[in-house]
């Protein structure tokens, strides 16, 4: 019930083509049982009575019901699929929509693919469902009608109908409930198989070298032979369907012989209605067929729905303050003040910063360097604010974070992420992603300071060169410096840098760093790095070890007195000898 | 999802034979299915014809009768009850066994097909992508299997349902039986001009639901920009006008496809009208009677299902068949050759000297020649690896490598540096005959590593490639990868060797804890060091290492530097790397430039030479140091 209501509050405009709906089926349906009825008074009235004006208007009554059918059902398809897309595309917005709203955290705990997943193939179960609510509505109206017609016809011969149909609902009712749970299953099988399939496919390098392709038969063969029971299981159950009911309809058809023959040799009905009254059976044969061929379909795209809804009702677990309740940060000096944070829980031992406090005044440079995995990136998520901290605050331009909007706050911040994550697109459009207001002249000033205007140009299109999804077209490092640029067109008061040099070449590399600093003085510029030298010249430095802070301070001081940063220089000048 | 396939296929005939000799194996099942068929069209055909000597015969004659006869009557009705019955057991039965007949093609096929992706040569997957590979797996098997299980039984039913009611309705009353055919044929033409222009509508649909899960999962993935840049709003506009395309597109797809329905059901009643009103006049005119008028219209009805099934079923069942066309190719795609047959086994070095063959691990290993004799063939395994005036290249047109000869002594370890492209990551390649050689010979112990077979070939050589391919699956799991019989401590031991240890005990459930999509949550450094740790626990006598450490930081590296001196030890090792600290310690190092080598010698050796080596040192240091 709930989800009726959900779906009439997500028809949105088209409510009143939902509503429609009813209407529209109903006369549909008044027609379709019309029909025999007519054809009844034809054979009884008109043939045996031999009465040919009463045949032809008859006849013609046929014909102009006929089109009259065929208009309705004309109309009520058109309302029913702009009704289903309708809905759809509401629903896919909302989650859309709801997806932007979702903090890290929770994106992490629902699990990328799973949202992706929702997004594609449960919307598209639910697209199928939702143009099948038309049958839904109609099929009992007309099973309803067709009894009350042969109730008109012949009352004694109608309890045919009404001791077979709750019959066929009992029988319906089993088997869609014994098949509902071998379909789960298949389903689950199906993910497990192609879950299996997709890895291999991806990992075949390493299965090659380590030689498993046996290991990953046997695990494929397993996967794949439950899939085939549960399959055979499911449809076993679902194929007794079309027998069962047939079997109904064929006796009933035999009943209403036996009993309509009796009753037409004792002149109380006419050969006409028996064969409307086998019409009849038939057309009810087809109304339950469509349910049962319906209801599948509907009730595994029920188990989607709530997928989704879940994730509709999924509460963001971080709050944006109003945008006119947001200050705006006045510059980009930062803080941080006894900061934890942890990614599975808020379990101090399973921090993976601890008591993380630095101060850092505006324009000025900090270097942050440790082992892999020492929580480096970590760091820098916490002041994009995509994860808040457990425990301490974290301030930039002299207030705390949590005081502005997502979106006053990352106004001011420029981020290069470790991955070079760009856009299917133009360059230009990567690059405008970072402002979209930004000017010709802005854009063409920050790839000079990252030094990639000269090989942008040298691209027949220049800056409107396309730029494939997964950006194969450029190299490494140039997709590094667009992925700088994009950031740099914001004019940010802070500028992230998380290993984002990591692939240029080492004439590039200083060039870029240079640069970066010629053109952009006054930024605050975090740099997450690996090599020492990225980081020497920085103002401050700090070294970072299992989430902690294992020193602070300059090149030279650190040199003197931290072992870490002397361990990892050491280890880089060992390569000169 | 892609709209560029094929929708018919190239060869039917071939296709049909393929999917004849995956159904061979079930012959008898198929022979029942046509059978049951058969017995059930005729069945259900037939039990309607009684309907008209029931009311004609039966029933007529008898109204205002006092005490009527009704044994013929009962008679004609126990007739029809049968006749029914078959009808509808011959259908359950077919139903069942198709069932059961596609359920189990389809497993051979899946299963077929994964046995030979795992034997296509590497070069398949560099000219096909994933989701191409995939789409063979998922629609093509789907609904080839929907064809199977409906598509194929609907029009074979459907048109013998067909064909034994036109039979039976001309030998009833020509006459009448041409209308119905007349109105049937008229319904046919015009659902086949529907369903052609619905075949667009729908494929236009498709592909705005392709562009806008293409767009969905780019700013799912690449959510970290979309929030840091603030950009949520301009995102949902962009999804707004995708979503708004893709509404128009599949609302008139819907109305198209319902629309069919509702003509055709129109067309439908307008033809019983037309049966009944011309029925009703010829049986004024003694041309017919109640009882043929009757039964045609049944009969109008009952085709009216066959007729519209085929007709959907027609456009699937050319769909499949396609789909079909794929699959066989892929399937019929020749493996990677495997003529080998040398064997590489355990052996216990006897004090004599000899060698005994043992299936538990010793640590030494020995060739054993599967064609000649059995005592007299086996080899000490020692690791002695030779390249012969190799050509090879990717593509035939274009050699990386030519006249490439090198030699590796037992134990030595190797390390190649070079440019990119200068075709370090071949020779690997070419070592574990990812790839097959155009001329020359690589030799193991003076064995031509084309005479051992592959899966040996492979087990002695382990590896750490440069993008670290983890499964799903725990932690442990993916470290045991590297040999399956390695106990848990083994595991921990090597996890340690890797430095490892320390970040996995951070892990919710530590070693037990599963991970997903390739390790998701892991930093790329972090799976370097599982691939590391998944390399040590394996027994294998020859090491390769490419790029093992890109993502690793420089004290990590030098802290696992302990563990590599363990994990080389005793073993033939290649070490493909950027970083000085890696390449200095090599026995040989060999500096690779457009597939030549260029220079070869020992650290100090090459920076005297002051060639290309000393250059490229300069930089790696420079870069590290300044």
């Amino acid at each position: 019930m709930q989800k009726i209501k959900d779906i009439w509050n997500y028809s949105g405009q088209y409510k009143k083509y939902l509503a429609a709906l009813p209407v529209m089926a109903a006369l549909e349906v008044c027609c379709e049982v019309l029909i025999p009825y007519f054809m009844s008074d034809i054979i009884d009235k008109g043939v045996a009575e031999g009465d040919m004006d009463r045949l032809i208007r008859t006849g013609l009554f046929m014909v102009a019901v006929s089109v009259l059918l065929g208009i309705t059902s004309f109309f009520m398809g058109y309302t029913c699929s702009v009704w289903a897309s309708g809905v759809t595309r509401n629903l896919r917005q909302k989650l859309f929509e709801k997806i932007q709203t979702l903090s890290f955290q929770d994106i992490n705990r629902i699990g990328n693919a799973s949202i992706i997943t929702r997004m594609s193939t449960d919307m598209n179960y639910i697209k199928k469902a939702l143009g099948m609510v038309s049958s839904l509505i109609q099929c009992p109206m007309m099973i309803l009608l067709t009894v009350i017609m042969t109730f008109k016809i012949n009352r004694s011969m109608s309890w045919i109908f009404a001791a077979n149909i709750p019959l066929f609902a009992f029988v319906l009712f089993l088997i869609i409930r014994f098949s509902r749970r071998h379909y789960r299953q298949l389903f689950q099988k199906y993910d497990l198989m192609n879950g299996i399939l997709g890895e291999d496919t991806q990992n075949i390098r390493t299965i090659r070298a380590f030689e498993k392709k046996d290991y990953e038969y046997d695990r494929f063969h397993f996967a794949a032979s439950s899939v085939m029971r549960e399959s055979y299981h499911a449809e076993k159950i679902t194929a007794l369907n079309n027998p069962i009911l047939q079997l109904a309809v064929n006796v009933s058809v035999i009943f209403l012989l036996y009993a309509g023959g009796i009753n037409i040799i004792h002149g109380k009905m006419e050969p006409g209605d028996l064969f409307c009254m086998i019409t009849y059976t038939n057309q009810i044969l087809a109304q339950i067929m469509i349910i049962a061929l319906i209801l599948v379909p509907i009730l595994s795209a029920q188990i989607s729905l709530n997928r989704v809804f879940e994730l509709l009702d999924t509460v963001p677990s971080q709050e944006d303050i109003k945008e006119e309740e947001s200050l705006l940060p006045a510059d980009g000096s930062i803080c941080f003040d006894h900061v934890s944070f942890g990614y599975f829980d808020h379990e101090p031992e399973k921090y993976v910063l601890k008591d993380i406090s630095l101060s850092l005044p505006s324009g000025s440079v900090l270097g942050i360097i440790g082992a892999s995995g020492s929580s480096k990136s970590t760091l820098v998520h916490l002041l994009l604010r995509f994860y808040d901290p457990a425990e301490g605050t974290i301030s930039v331009g002299g207030h705390d974070i949590r005081n502005y909007s997502f979106e006053a706050l990352r106004s001011v911040i420029g981020f290069v992420p470790q991955k070079s994550i760009l856009y299917s697109g133009t360059i230009r459009e990567n690059l405008s992603f970072g402002n979209e207001n930004a000017t010709e002249e802005d854009m063409i000033y920050a790839c000079r300071a990252v030094c990639a205007h000269d090989f942008i140009m040298s691209f027949p299109d220049g800056y409107d060169t396309r730029i494939s999804e997964k950006g194969t077209s450029l190299s490494g490092g140039q997709r590094q410096r667009l992925c700088i640029a994009r950031a740099l067109i914001r004019k940010p008061d802070i500028l992230i840098l998380d290993d984002s040099l990591s692939a240029l070449d080492t004439v590039t590399d200083q060039a870029v760093r240079k640069s970066l600093s010629s053109y952009y003085k006054g930024t605050t510029i975090i740099m997450i790095a690996q090599r020492i030298s990225s980081i020497q010249s920085a103002d401050q430095i700090l070294v970072l070890d299992n989430g902690s802070v294992s020193g602070m301070g300059t090149h030279e001081k650190l040199l003197a007195e931290n072992t870490i940063y002397r361990e990892i220089d050491q280890s880089q000048k060992k390569n000169m000898e | 999802m892609n709209t560029q396939k094929k929708k018919r296929p190239q060869n039917t005939g071939r296709v049909l034979i393929w999917l004849l000799h995956y159904m061979s194996r079930y012959k008898l099942q198929a022979i029942l299915v046509i059978a049951c068929m058969i017995i059930s069209a005729v069945c259900s055909v037939r039990s309607t014809y009684y309907l008209k000597p029931a009311i004609n015969d039966h029933i007529i004659p008898l109204i205002g009768q006092r005490d009527p006869d009704l044994t013929g009557f009962l008679h004609n009705l126990l007739c029809m009850a049968i006749l029914y019955l078959c009808a509808v057991a011959a259908a359950f039965l077919e139903s069942r066994i198709m069932i059961y007949i596609s359920n189990q093609v389809m497993y051979r096929i899946r299963t077929d097909m994964f046995y030979r992706m795992q034997r296509l040569p590497l070069s398949y997957f560099d000219e096909h992508n994933i989701g191409q590979i995939m789409s063979y797996y998922t629609n093509d098997v789907d609904s080839l299997s929907n064809m199977l299980r409906q598509s194929f039984p609907k029009i074979v039913e459907g048109g013998m349902t067909c064909i034994s009611t036109l039979v039976t309705i001309f030998m009833v009353n020509y006459k009448l039986a041409f209308i119905v055919v007349l109105c049937e044929l008229f319904m046919i033409c015009i659902l086949r001009i529907l369903v052609k222009k619905n075949i667009t509508h729908f494929a236009g649909q498709q592909q705005e639901l392709s562009h806008l899960n293409a767009y969905a999962e780019e700013m799912i993935d690449g959510r970290s920009v979309v929030k840091a840049f603030g950009r949520e709003k301009d995102v949902i506009e962009r999804f707004r006008s995708v979503n708004e395309r893709l509404f128009h597109s599949s609302s008139k797809a819907d109305f198209y496809a319902n629309s069919i329905f509702c003509v055709t059901n129109g067309i439908f009643n307008i033809g019983f009208t037309i049966i009944a009103v011309t029925g009703g006049l010829m049986s004024m005119h003694g041309l017919a009677d109640i009882g043929t008028t009757g039964t045609f219209l049944l009969y109008y009805r009952n085709m009216y299902n066959p007729l519209t099934n085929i007709s959907k079923q027609f456009n699937n069942l050319l769909g499949a068949l396609a789909g079909a066309e794929r699959i066989f190719q892929f399937i019929d795609t020749p493996e990677e050759p495997d003529e080998g047959k040398t064997e590489l086994v355990n052996v216990i070095l006897q004090s004599d000297g000899s060698l005994k063959e043992t299936s538990r691990y010793t640590g030494h290993f020995a060739f054993k020649d599967c064609t000649a004799d059995k005592k007299s063939s086996l080899k000490l395994f020692e690791g002695r690896l030779q390249f012969e005036h190799v050509d090879f290249g990717y593509k035939d047109s274009q050699l990386v490598l030519h006249d490439f000869n090198l030699s590796i002594e037992p134990g030595q370890k190797v390390a190649i540096v070079g440019t990119t492209g200068a075709g370090k990551t071949t020779i690997i390649n070419l070592l574990s005959r990812f790839y097959e050689i155009q001329a020359g010979r690589i030799l193991c112990d003076g064995i031509d590593i084309k005479t051992v077979k592959k899966e040996c070939l492979r087990n002695m050589i382990v590896m750490v490639l440069q993008d670290t391919q983890l499964f799903t699956g725990s932690v442990e799991d993916n470290i045991r990868y590297g040999r399956f019989d390695a106990s848990s401590a083994d595991i921990m031991a090597a996890a340690e060797l890797a430095h490892a240890d320390s970040f996995i005990r951070k892990l919710p459930e530590e070693y037990d804890t599963i991970l997903t999509h390739g390790g998701d949550f892991l930093s790329q450094g972090q799976k370097q060091l599982l691939a590391i740790a998944r390399a040590a626990v394996s027994h294998a006598p020859i090491l390769i290492l490419d790029e093992a450490t890109s993502s690793i930081d420089t004290r990590t590296e030098a802290l696992i530097d302990k563990g590599f001196d363990s994990l080389m030890k005793d073993r033939t090792v290649l070490v493909i790397a950027h970083r000085l600290s890696t390449i200095k310690d090599a026995d040989l190092i060999i500096v690779l430039d457009h597939g030549h080598i260029a220079e070869k010698g020992t650290h100090t050796d090459l920076l005297k030479q002051n060639g290309i080596y000393h250059d490229l040192c300069a930089s790696l240091a420079g870069s590290e140091q300044q």
